[in-house]
């Protein structure tokens, strides 16, 4: 399954909502978070992936090219390349990490975006499980 | 002395080339003249750091440890040294040791090899798009030459998945840049790398290092011309600072001033010059009119771009953490500032923190003198003594004899040396330091003498030694020549060193004040860790309360450590202190006690407030000083603490 492709975010979609726990894994955390996913390959396309929690439920998990997710105005806007997303999903590199080495930009309020990142590490943890080809 | 060399290389097994080789701290001094002895001709030619005699140290420890096989670039390596041991006398006159050595007996190691050792290694789409950008012969993915990367940009223990690509220009840095990109593939440039050599050791290491791709190796870019009449001058990435100092100086001119083998235009962006000249000369963004940039996208920028959103300022708060730079800089225009005839060295001795820290405020405040700072009593013998032992025996007749444990060190015209000394009891003056060099082997020599044992019972020893009349008594004990200072080198180098100590420059206190060669000899054979920052002084004893927690840190784990110097900027109303621990880089646990200082300091003096640490300004020195500095951080709430640590935690890793 082709990392960000539709089936990919309907499975990833439906385990987040199984598997993770609003309390214990989601700290009851009420955010939005839009990534902007650049150069894509083959042909070095951006992708939007946003998902919203509120109070530690998954309430969206949206994925397309067009830019329109923008207008959602995410609490967090976080943007990078493929090949840094693509580390962090595998495990690879922390989202902080990327973002202190300048592999991501985050646009929002800091001190409140590292409160939501052991949340969002578990969302990622947990979308791990799906078999991911990138 | 050639048949004695070829003696001694004889000698040297691999084994033992390893043992020097370990002792190497990537200081980077072999890669320009400081001595006036030229400087490795391999290096210069073939430019890649595996060139130089610190790379070819690095090899040997990764052949050693099996990280690496080799490869028929490993041939050319040891090809290209012609054994002239240059880099013997510029390393011994620092470190002691003898790189020559190790090339020696990494020649012989690949004379011994069979074809069948040598390691083919395959080339790939990505070095040929890079080799498309720079030539071939400025690319490279062969492992030998990327292990001599470790420890100045690569970690340890990575695979060494990487290519090297030396661009000689801004626009190719572009175009590697956005290949780079297109081809996700991370890049990280590389200037001197000692910076990175100093936090190798350490838990830094994960966040500051390049875990796979690119090196974009800085060295290719030396352009390097003065413009006397607007009293600037233009530097390319692959100039040091030691090269600026020289060329400015023939216009009687000076820069701002970073250690000798820092690059230029990477020290701007990382720290932005922090110096003891900043008082005067500025910091930030006040060091430079114009910086040629490479973003992240690959876009070429100069600050003296017409349209273009503020490049001066930077987020506040102790969240903006940068270990990698945004930007490259390629090219910077730094101003440079005039050399006065009438320039001299003042230092004032002190046995307390104190009393020399106010001084030093006051005079700050002041505006008096060019370079202004507190040096500790270590700082002195470590630059002063020629040997690691030396140092310490002068570190421990200056402590129990002298009481010297502190001074404040002046660069000044004479008008500001007669305000300094109206202030004070005493000084050291410029003709006592050259004694203290040319007969620091006398010096230490002196402990447990008759001569200081009665010095030690004056009520005021600093004053006795440096304004009374046992002054000529010390200065004839000294005996200071070149001949004796020489004396404590290896035999074969004693001739060169006489030379060397014979040259004005070498006991010029204000020349080596400027230039900056003498701090590397804290990394003889040993590493040093020095975090610290700037604090406000507006608080004398919340800025003393400080450094004691610094102190105390390394009282608690028992690591050897000591201020090593406060200087004052934006006319004393901040003062950069940075205080150092010495260790083995080669011992695991002695890396992790300096992990642990490096993250409580930082975590300590955030929640102490009014401090901006080295790690809240590190990628922030192109930015201007009044955002950098301002608004005086507060301390940390405890809800802020523990986000902190967590931050700490995740970038660092759990371990500390």
């Amino acid at each position: 399954m082709k990392f960000l492709s539709e089936e990919w975010i309907e499975k990833a979609k439906k385990i987040a909502t199984e598997k993770l726990d609003p309390e214990k894994d989601l700290k009851k955390a009420t955010t939005s978070l839009l990534n902007i996913i650049e150069n894509i390959p083959p042909d070095g396309k951006t992708v939007y992936f946003y998902l919203s929690v509120k109070e530690g439920n998954l309430q969206e998990m949206l994925i397309n090219q067009s830019g329109s997710l923008l207008d959602k105005n995410a609490e967090f806007v976080v943007t990078g390349n493929y090949d840094t997303f693509g580390q962090i999903f595998k495990g690879e590199m922390s989202t902080l990490i990327a973002l202190i080495k300048n592999r991501v930009k985050i646009k929002g309020d800091k001190v409140k975006a590292l409160k939501f990142v052991k949340p969002i590490d578990k969302i990622n943890d947990c979308l791990r499980e799906l078999e991911t080809e990138f | 002395m050639t048949s004695d060399n070829v003696l001694v290389m004889e000698k040297t097994s691999f084994k033992d080339a390893v043992t020097i080789a370990k002792k190497g701290t990537h200081c980077g001094m072999c890669r320009f003249d400081f001595l006036g002895s030229g400087v490795c001709p391999a290096g210069r030619k073939h430019g890649f750091l595996a060139y130089w005699p610190q790379g070819r140290m690095e090899i040997v420890k990764q052949l050693d440890s099996g990280r690496v096989k080799p490869t028929e670039k490993l041939k050319d390596i040891v090809n290209s040294c012609n054994l002239c041991g240059i880099c013997d006398k510029q390393c011994n006159f620092i470190t002691q040791l003898r790189p020559e050595k190790v090339a020696g007996a990494l020649k012989e190691y690949v004379d011994s090899l069979d074809e069948s050792e040598i390691q083919h290694v395959p080339e790939d789409d990505i070095l040929h798009g890079l080799r498309e950008i720079v030539g071939d012969d400025w690319a490279t993915n062969d492992p030998i030459i990327i292990s001599a990367y470790t420890m100045t940009i690569l970690p340890p223990d990575n695979k060494l998945n990487y290519y090297v690509v030396m661009p000689e220009n801004t626009e190719q840095i572009s175009k590697i840049v956005k290949f780079a990109n297109k081809n996700n593939v991370p890049y990280l440039p590389r200037s001197g790398g000692t910076a990175f050599s100093a936090a190798a050791p350490t838990v830094l290491v994960k966040g500051l290092s390049l875990e796979q791709g690119i090196i974009i190796d800085l060295y290719r870019l030396r352009n390097l011309e003065i413009h006397p009449d607007s009293q600037t001058a233009t530097i390319g990435a692959g100039i040091t600072m030691f090269e600026l100092q020289k060329e400015a100086l023939n216009h009687k001119l000076r820069a701002l001033a970073a250690e000798a083998g820092a690059h230029v235009c990477s020290n701007i962006l990382t720290t932005g010059i922090i110096s003891t000249w900043g008082n005067k000369y500025g910091a930030f963004a006040d060091n430079f009119i114009d910086l040629t940039t490479v973003d992240d996208e690959g876009n070429i920028k100069k600050h003296s771009d017409w349209e273009r959103n503020n490049p001066y300022s930077t987020e506040p708060g102790f969240t903006n953490l940068s270990l990698t730079p945004s930007v490259i800089v390629t090219e910077a225009v730094v101003k440079l500032h005039p050399v006065f005839d009438d320039e001299e060295a003042v230092l004032v001795p002190f046995d307390n923190i104190r009393d020399a820290f106010r001084l030093l405020i006051k005079l700050g405040k002041r505006d008096v003198g060019l370079s202004l700072a507190v040096l500790s009593r270590k700082y002195l013998a470590e630059f002063l003594s020629p040997t690691i032992q030396i140092s310490k025996d002068f570190d421990y007749v200056c402590k129990n004899y002298l009481k010297l444990n502190y001074v404040v060190a002046v660069i000044c015209d004479q008008n500001d040396k007669k305000i300094v000394e109206d202030m004070v009891n005493c000084t050291i003056d410029q003709s006592l330091m050259k004694s203290l060099i040319l007969g620091a082997p006398r010096f230490s020599k002196l402990r447990d003498s008759e001569f200081l044992k009665i010095l030690s019972e004056e009520e005021d020893p600093l004053k006795a030694i440096f304004a009374g009349p046992m002054r000529k008594h010390l200065e004839k004990a000294l005996d200071p020549s070149p001949e004796q200072v020489s004396k404590v080198f290896d035999e074969d180098l004693q001739d060169f060193f006489k030379k060397v100590y014979s040259k004005p420059e070498m006991t010029d206190i204000v020349w080596l004040h400027a230039f900056r060669i003498l701090p590397t000899r804290m990394m003889r054979q040993q590493m040093f860790m020095g975090p610290g920052g700037a604090m406000w002084t507006g608080d004398e004893d919340h800025y003393l309360n400080w450094i004691q927690m610094f102190a105390d840190m390394g009282d608690k784990l028992d690591v050897e450590h000591s201020l090593g110097f406060i200087s004052p900027l934006d006319h004393g109303k901040f003062a950069y202190m940075e205080y150092d621990y010495y260790y083995d880089h080669n011992d695991p646990e002695e890396r992790n006690k300096i992990s642990k200082i490096t993250v409580d300091s930082m975590e300590q003096s955030l929640v102490m407030g009014k401090v901006l640490t080295i790690l809240n300004y590190l990628y922030k020195g192109i930015y201007r000083k009044e955002h950098v500095l301002y608004p005086i951080a507060k301390g940390i709430s405890e809800e802020e603490q523990e986000l902190f640590k967590e931050l700490l935690g995740t970038v660092l890793g759990e371990e500390i």
